[in-house]
């Protein structure tokens, strides 16, 4: 044995308390409750059952299990905008596979492009880089510091155009805590 | 039948060719790659449709929301299952088929 359990117990408590630490309990946390309390809402039907909702909704709001050290919130306009892009892009990303599958040929032309980023922090460029995956032929690959590689069906210049137009759109659905709002 | 039972049926109707030819594609499409091409965007819309259209047939709001609910969870699992494939064939070195 490698280790005792004395210092298994220690090495877990200060695993705990690190991520207390990085809790950031204040940010955002109206909305978090608003949001997860419609959640709790929708799953149980419109029936309620606070006596159990209330605490769940509560400590799912206050304790994050993934926190960063980033700090920002959703931009509502920027929601807004999104919703419609996104609706709009899933399917025409829909026909587009659908047509290569069924079509006698199966045109495919697939390439690997890289991708630079232009929009600023972690949460933005993971959000991206998932998005891109629902999006017309693009699919990410491979994610860096730098950028991300992308795996794609079509014409390069024209998914590279599209795929800068999306990162624009969810630039905005992030804003940076300490900036005003445009 | 009233109405919106009409358009929640069409939306029914509408989002089942996209799992099929999603289907189509996995069967299709040569590689790992172009095969989650297919499967994460066509089963994503179609399941958007039948969960939209169920949700007015059922004329409960509540339903509708979780019904939504459901297609959204499904959207990140699927983005997320798609990404971590692809980077997982990439980074053990699995050439993408035509390049």
């Amino acid at each position: 044995m490698t280790k005792s359990w004395r210092q298994a117990v220690q090495e877990r408590t200060a695993g705990v308390m690190r991520w207390l630490g990085m809790q950031q309990t204040g940010v955002g946390l109206p909305l978090r409750i608003l949001a997860y309390a419609g959640i709790w809402w929708i799953i149980t039907g419109g029936e309620g059952g606070w006596l159990w909702g209330l605490p769940a909704v509560l400590v799912a709001a206050l304790f994050n299990p993934f926190p960063t050290t980033e700090r920002w919130r959703w931009r509502l306009r920027g929601v807004l905008a999104f919703v419609p892009v996104f609706a709009w892009l899933s399917l025409r990303s829909a026909v587009d596979v659908a047509w290569r599958a069924v079509h006698p040929s199966r045109p495919l032309h697939p390439a690997l492009v890289d991708y630079a980023w232009n929009v600023e922090g972690g949460h933005a460029r993971v959000f991206l880089a998932n998005l891109i995956n629902l999006m017309p032929g693009t699919l990410c690959v491979r994610f860096t510091e730098q950028g991300m590689t992308v795996h794609i069906l079509g014409d390069p210049a024209r998914t590279i155009a599209g795929l800068e137009r999306l990162e624009a759109v969810v630039g905005r659905l992030f804003q940076p805590l300490g900036e005003k709002d445009d | 039948m009233n109405t919106w039972q009409w358009i929640g049926g069409l939306l029914v109707f509408l989002g089942i060719p996209f799992f099929l030819l999603g289907t189509l594609g996995l069967l299709r499409f040569p590689d790992v790659y172009t095969r989650l091409h297919a499967l994460a965007k066509a089963d994503n819309v179609g399941l958007g449709l039948v969960c939209i259209g169920l949700g007015i047939q059922s004329g409960s709001v509540v339903l509708l929301l979780k019904l939504i609910l459901i297609w959204v969870l499904m959207l990140i699992a699927s983005a997320t299952a798609a990404g971590l494939i692809a980077r997982t064939a990439l980074s053990r070195g699995l050439r993408p088929w035509g390049t």
